[in-house]
């Protein structure tokens, strides 16, 4: 009897043990890794090892020097040293709960080593018992690389991970509640280093600043919210977490399609010379084939934070008036660039291409379905410029940039050649004015919603909103609506 | 033995209760921003709490120590028999009316707290057409998982509850947009206007003893005046979602506030060429068509 009370309170407090084990996190591989271990399960495994070898895992990054990423550094010298246990003058004071973090110690051959621990008090680094590791000296310099990386993964998990997931593919855990939404943008697969809203030119990656950007102000209408708060340290410590993680996925990517002729073709076959293909891509090239990857990957994400690659106005913005507008419109509709073929005359995000099916890239096929889709194949819409939501923000330089360069990995397109500076910002005058006074504009200069919702005419009825006297081009930014109202 | 026991154990416990709220200041065990809320209707409503907390400590330790001296008494008598006090109407009207009269007590004593935390200003809203202070306005929406903020044009006065409105309903030139962080007025009133952009959300504000629900399709007005300059922490008190917890905000008290918009507003301007702040490009008739 007594040994029953205890039993079944023990029995049902089991779950909560088991639930507070230490997790693990993993990086999860590519799809396609399933798939070409069906055919050869070495190059999967060479591919996954290396991978490990040079990104470690969300417990025990690595910090490869090929990679563009601040991990951390701190420089320091060995004040005394017992076995494993220096006392280090450093630069700047580590953050607290430093462990794990590579240590590449001077010595006469520099000795690539594991932090175990830092005490602050003591200035005592401790670290990981190495076979063999020669003694060291004191007044040996020493860097500790990494700390920022492991800053960035930590503040990672907390903010980002339920959405992005740990391997930064968009498919955490609470990915699911967007992706059950027909036209929810899904939260960004980092791993093909495509961020829509950047500052840089068509065909380039996003820079830190506008990675900073976008998680500190949030993309105004979908599920990513804004994290203001963070602090600056923890905002940059975030966003080159973000970077590795793309800079991963992008090398394994780039790697799967150097080992693509291993896959086995759609009926499930392996390839008819697999031993040689595999003796050739998995073994010969392919520690080659991983450096090209990295340095390739490496190079567009140190292109992306050049400035000549930024798109930056030469000329302000002009003032914002009746004929400026209308110059706009009159390129919004033009055939040239055709914004309303998409955006729709009256700028709701209906235009008339939303009823054809479109191209699958990289195929000759159609989607079934008619509609817009990104490069993830995933059904979006055109924005609606009447809502006054701007994902990418509202500044005027922001919406100069969407003109320009267009929204990466969607059908937006940058009309940087086909416009001249001076009509983009014709465009953006307008663009910014569409929630404000509405898209149509009628031959006296006088701007109307209308067209697709009836009740939207009204504000162009109202004599005392728009008095027809009023010349086109009063700007109409220097007095508030309601001022106008009481008139 | 056990009568003993039950003495202490009934005595014990107001005698815990009073120590427990000496040391509580001691601990910090109070109330947010130091103790003292940073509007002076928080004060208030901090002051209520601290009398029904007086009334409650008066009532439970007079309820122990007579339970305790009942027990006490009756412990060392052995012979007399108890006495059966159900169905005393007496008793009943005295346990009745006294209860009766503390809770009417408090009723009436908070009354013009709440008239000025919900009510007042409801009433000004009646003569929409009549003056009004002029203080700040701001549409504040909530949305999964962000507060999203928009201002009037800086500079902007609104004569009237009429004119507020119409500036609510729609995107005006000139307003200034912002997220998770909102600017009011240092020692003059402030009134929000509170929306939900999907689910129900809840506007707290700990430091300034302000909570209110913010419900889809409503507009619902809050005002406060907060009189500390400082940062407040702007939380979500509704479960509005998996990303409750992200809905971190800052409340900013402001000397000059009207400053402070019009900075957000050459930041919300900036073209690329132009820094933001000097001279913003004045609308004007242009040379060329």
């Amino acid at each position: 009897m007594t040994t029953r009370r205890l039993i079944i309170p023990l029995l049902a407090s089991l779950p909560l043990v088991v639930g507070c084990a230490d997790y693990q996190a993993e990086f999860v591989n590519d799809e396609r890794v399933a798939t070409l271990a069906t055919t050869s399960p070495d190059a999967a495994s060479n591919l996954k090892n290396s991978l490990d070898a040079h990104f470690g895992t969300p417990n025990a990054l690595v910090a490869w020097g090929a990679l563009p990423i601040d991990f951390g550094e701190i420089g320091g010298t060995v004040i005394s040293a017992n076995g494993n246990s220096l006392r280090v003058s450093l630069e700047t004071e580590p953050p607290d709960g430093l462990s794990n973090v590579a240590v590449v110690v001077e010595t006469e051959t520099p000795q690539n080593r594991t932090a175990g621990s830092y005490n602050a008090d003591t200035r005592t680094l401790t670290l990981l018992e190495q076979e063999a590791a020669p003694a060291i000296a004191p007044g040996t310099s020493l860097r500790l690389i990494g700390h920022k990386l492991q800053a960035g993964r930590r503040l990672y998990m907390q903010h980002c991970m339920h959405c992005h997931g740990v391997t930064g593919d968009g498919n955490g855990p609470t990915a699911r509640y967007i992706r059950n939404h027909r036209f929810n943008p899904l939260p960004r697969d980092y791993r093909r280093g495509l961020f829509k809203f950047t500052s840089t030119k068509i065909g380039f990656y996003a820079s830190r600043d506008d990675l900073r950007r976008t998680v500190t102000q949030g993309l105004a209408g979908t599920y990513m919210p804004s994290f203001l708060l963070l602090k600056t340290d923890e905002l940059d410590a975030i966003v080159e977490f973000i970077r590795f993680l793309a800079m991963r996925g992008e090398v394994e990517r780039r790697l799967l399609d150097h080992l693509q002729p291993l896959m086995p073709s759609d009926d499930g076959t392996p390839p008819s010379d697999l031993a040689d293909l595999e003796k050739e891509l998995a073994v010969d090239t392919f520690n080659q084939a991983f450096a090209d990857a990295a340095s390739l990957v490496a190079e567009k994400w140190v292109n992306a934070e050049d400035p000549d690659n930024r798109v930056i106005p030469t000329t302000p913005r002009p003032p914002d008036t009746g004929k400026s507008r209308i110059r706009g419109r009159s390129l919004f509709v033009d055939t040239k660039i055709n914004c309303a073929k998409c955006h729709g005359e009256g700028g709701r995000g209906n235009g008339a291409v939303l009823k054809d099916r479109q191209k699958i890239p990289g195929t000759d096929d159609k989607y079934p379905t008619p509609g817009l889709r990104d490069d993830w194949h995933k059904m979006i819409q055109p924005r609606n410029l009447t809502s006054g939501i701007f994902r990418g923000g509202r500044r005027p330089l922001d919406v100069f940039r969407r003109v320009t360069a267009g929204i990466k990995a969607t059908p937006m397109g940058g009309f940087e050649t086909n416009l001249t500076e001076s009509e983009r910002w014709d465009i953006v005058n307008y663009v910014l004015s569409i929630p404000i006074d509405g898209a149509f504009i009628d031959e006296h200069g006088h701007q109307y919603h209308g067209g697709d919702r009836s009740h939207a005419h009204h504000d162009h009825d109202k004599p005392a909103d728009k008095p027809a006297d009023k010349p086109a081009d009063k700007p109409k930014t220097t007095q508030p609506k309601s001022a106008k109202d009481k008139k | 033995m056990s009568r003993i026991f039950w003495c202490l154990f009934f005595t014990v416990w107001p005698i815990i209760a009073i120590v427990v709220c000496a040391i509580s200041p001691a601990m910090d065990w109070a109330f947010p921003g130091n103790r003292e809320a940073a509007t002076p209707l928080g004060q208030r409503i901090d002051d209520l709490f601290y009398l029904i907390l007086g009334i409650v400590t008066v009532a439970f330790i007079g309820t122990m120590v007579a339970l305790a001296y009942v027990l006490w008494k009756g412990s060392k008598n052995e012979d007399e028999k108890g006495w059966f006090s159900h169905g005393s109407h007496n008793l009943e009207v005295i346990w009745t009316i006294v209860p009766a009269g503390v809770l009417l007590f408090i009723a009436l004593y908070q009354i013009d707290v709440w008239a000025i935390y919900r009510v007042r200003e409801h009433e000004n809203r009646d003569t929409v057409n009549g003056p009004r202070p002029s203080h700040l306005v701001a549409e504040v929406t909530a949305r999964q998982f962000e507060w999203r903020i928009r201002y009037p044009k800086p500079g902007t006065k609104f004569k009237t509850y009429k004119e507020i409105k119409a500036w609510l309903a729609k995107p005006h030139a000139g307003d200034v947009y912002a997220v998770n962080k909102l600017f009011v007025h240092l020692n003059r009133e402030t009134l929000i206007y509170l929306k939900s952009g999907d689910v129900q959300h809840a506007f707290f504000v700990p430091d300034l003893r302000v909570k209110q629900d913010a419900m889809p399709g409503q507009s619902i007005d809050v005002w406060f005046t907060v009189n500390k300059s400082g940062k407040f922490n702007l939380t979500c008190a509704e479960l509005c979602g998996w990303g409750h917890y992200k809905m971190r905000g800052e409340v900013e008290a402001v000397e000059d506030l009207e400053a402070r918009l019009r900075e957000l507003k050459a930041l919300q301007d900036f073209d690329g060429v132009t820094p933001p702040g000097t001279a913003p490009a004045e609308a004007s008739e242009e040379a060329t068509p």
